[in-house]
């Protein structure tokens, strides 16, 4: 085998390897049916702002935090217990912590950094 | 030559890069994640934000001290067992901070048996063992490759840490981990099992360890390079832990920014880190290091003088990302080139801890400086002083038999 096709074959490799350890993380990572506070929601693509906002709605309590920057990814907050399982029962495919997905920009040090210099 | 540079890998070559880049990648990745432990450990055991950055800077350098003995036994008695030893202290550090229930714990193991496990572990070894028994037309490429795969262990990492803490917790996450880095174990048997067996064409070096060490540091150009690595360890570690701070207090920027600086420095470092490595086959090794050093300083002073935006830092960190790590394929580079291979582990081990001195020292000055004046801007200039400083130490540094510039890989 030679250097270069090496590395691609190990760029191939380490990406399924990524896909498939991340698709673990998103399985096992979401927070429990009654959990409540802030958190990240994915909810299908297809849904409009209407009907994302009319799942949100159904708690009175529940609230838009800031959206992201894909349009069906939201951070919102209730303080009701389970309001994270009502969300997924309307139809939500996923809530997370809404630091979850935070580390796509910071790093393990810069973490740190932030929060000491916070 | 050219036929030689196309000149396929062996298979015991082929797995011995797959697993070091799986160790490199496996190490800097856990290592990268632990920061999202802080805010979840200090809402359930006394860890505070401060505790928590002590315990991380002792990680680093514990990192440091032990990484010129983890050289030293790895030349010895070959890498394999070391790294195996690496890869099971770090999974117990990560079980020891599951188990954590206060600071003395999380001492003991975030920051003692982490610390001892990614120096014993860690890519500088896999690197060293890439230069000492890869074919010479390979080396720079493979460090290139070993380097740039710690890089690609934070965004390996991080995006699979933080849903896991927030579903499952951070003790089962902790868990999580340990087992994660038990892999390394049997990985690291790819590696060389004896000192003697780690190049055919290398004799061992069997002089005491006291007499290989004046040599090295009686030597001019060995000293010259523990020079310039000090200031990458201090020009990286004062941008990692205190950008953020100055791009929010003194530039009044968004608090997102800083995290994208982070995250294109990041990206961009695993480009620099492997196309630094393959230049480090083909280019004059210290010319290259003195380039990257004069860039950092060009580009930081650039920074400084221009006005500050949000364009400009995101520019700043795709450029210095991409001069991050790339230090480091040509500094183990020369380092063989001026005593060979057979105490190469332990010789950069000194090397690099060099680096985590200069890290420790430019965090710390980092924020005595700011709590003083109240600003970034004399350790600014500073590190683009120190920049130059080592673009001027690594202009004696020979590299025989190296041309400025060559298309064919150097041997």
């Amino acid at each position: 085998m030679t250097a270069a096709g090496l590395t691609l074959r190990l760029v191939a490799i380490l990406l399924a390897l990524w896909l498939l350890f991340f698709a673990l993380a998103l399985r096992f990572g979401q927070l429990s049916e009654q959990a409540s506070g802030t958190m990240l929601t994915i909810f299908p693509p297809h849904w409009t702002i209407g009907e994302r906002f009319e799942a949100l709605h159904t708690d009175p309590q529940a609230g838009l935090v800031r959206t992201t920057f894909l349009p069906n990814i939201w951070v919102v907050q209730s303080d009701s217990a389970g309001f994270a399982g009502a969300l997924r029962q309307r139809g939500a495919w996923g809530v997370y912590d809404a630091q979850s997905f935070l580390s796509w920009t910071f790093g393990g040090c810069g973490l740190v950094g932030l929060w000491s210099g916070a | 030559m050219e036929r030689q540079a196309r000149r396929p890998l062996s298979r015991a070559f082929v797995w011995l890069l797959i697993a070091g880049v799986l160790i490199s990648l496996v190490n800097f990745g856990i290592r990268s994640a632990l920061g999202h432990f802080q805010l979840p450990m200090s809402r359930t055991i006394d860890i505070s934000a401060t505790t928590f950055g002590f315990v991380l800077a002792v990680q680093n350098l514990i990192w440091g001290l032990a990484q010129p003995v983890a050289g030293r036994l790895a030349d010895r008695y070959g890498a394999a067992w070391v790294m195996a030893a690496g890869g099971a202290i770090y999974a117990l550090g990560m079980l020891g901070l599951g188990l954590s229930s206060g600071p003395v714990w999380f001492m003991l193991s975030a920051g003692i048996l982490c610390g001892l496990g990614i120096a014993f572990a860690s890519f500088n070894l896999v690197i060293s063992v890439y230069g000492r028994v890869l074919p010479p037309e390979h080396r720079g490429w493979a460090m290139g490759l070993g380097t740039a795969a710690g890089s690609l262990g934070q965004f390996f990492f991080n995006p699979i840490v933080q849903p896991l803490i927030g579903g499952l917790g951070w003790q089962t996450t902790a868990f999580i981990l340990a087992v994660a880095a038990l892999p390394m174990v049997l990985l690291a048997f790819a590696f060389p099992r004896s000192g003697q067996a780690q190049a055919s064409e290398v004799a061992s070096d069997h002089r005491p360890l006291g007499e290989i060490l004046r040599e090295a540091f009686a030597n001019r150009q060995y000293l010259l390079l523990i020079a310039g690595f000090f200031v990458c360890g201090f020009q990286l570690g004062f941008i990692t832990i205190h950008m953020p701070r100055f791009l929010s207090e003194e530039l009044a920027m968004p608090d997102y920014l800083s995290a994208w600086f982070l995250a294109l420095v990041g990206a961009f470092n695993i480009i620099g880190a492997y196309t630094a490595g393959t230049l480090t086959g083909r280019v004059h090794r210290s010319r290259l290091l003195g380039v990257i050093y004069l860039g950092r300083s060009l580009m930081i002073t650039a920074f400084l003088l221009l006005p500050a935006s949000q364009s400009s830092v995101l520019l700043l960190g795709a450029g210095l990302g991409l001069l991050w790590l790339s230090t480091v394929p040509p500094t183990n580079s020369l380092v063989s080139h001026i005593f060979g291979t057979a105490n190469l582990a332990m010789l950069f081990g000194f090397v690099f801890l060099s680096h985590q001195i200069g890290s420790f020292i430019a965090v710390w000055m980092g924020g005595l400086l700011f709590d003083l004046s109240g600003s970034y801007r004399i350790l600014w200039w500073t590190i683009v002083a120190l920049g130059v400083y080592a673009w001027l130490v690594h202009l004696p540094i020979h590299d025989k038999g190296r041309r400025l510039w060559s298309l064919q890989p150097a041997a």
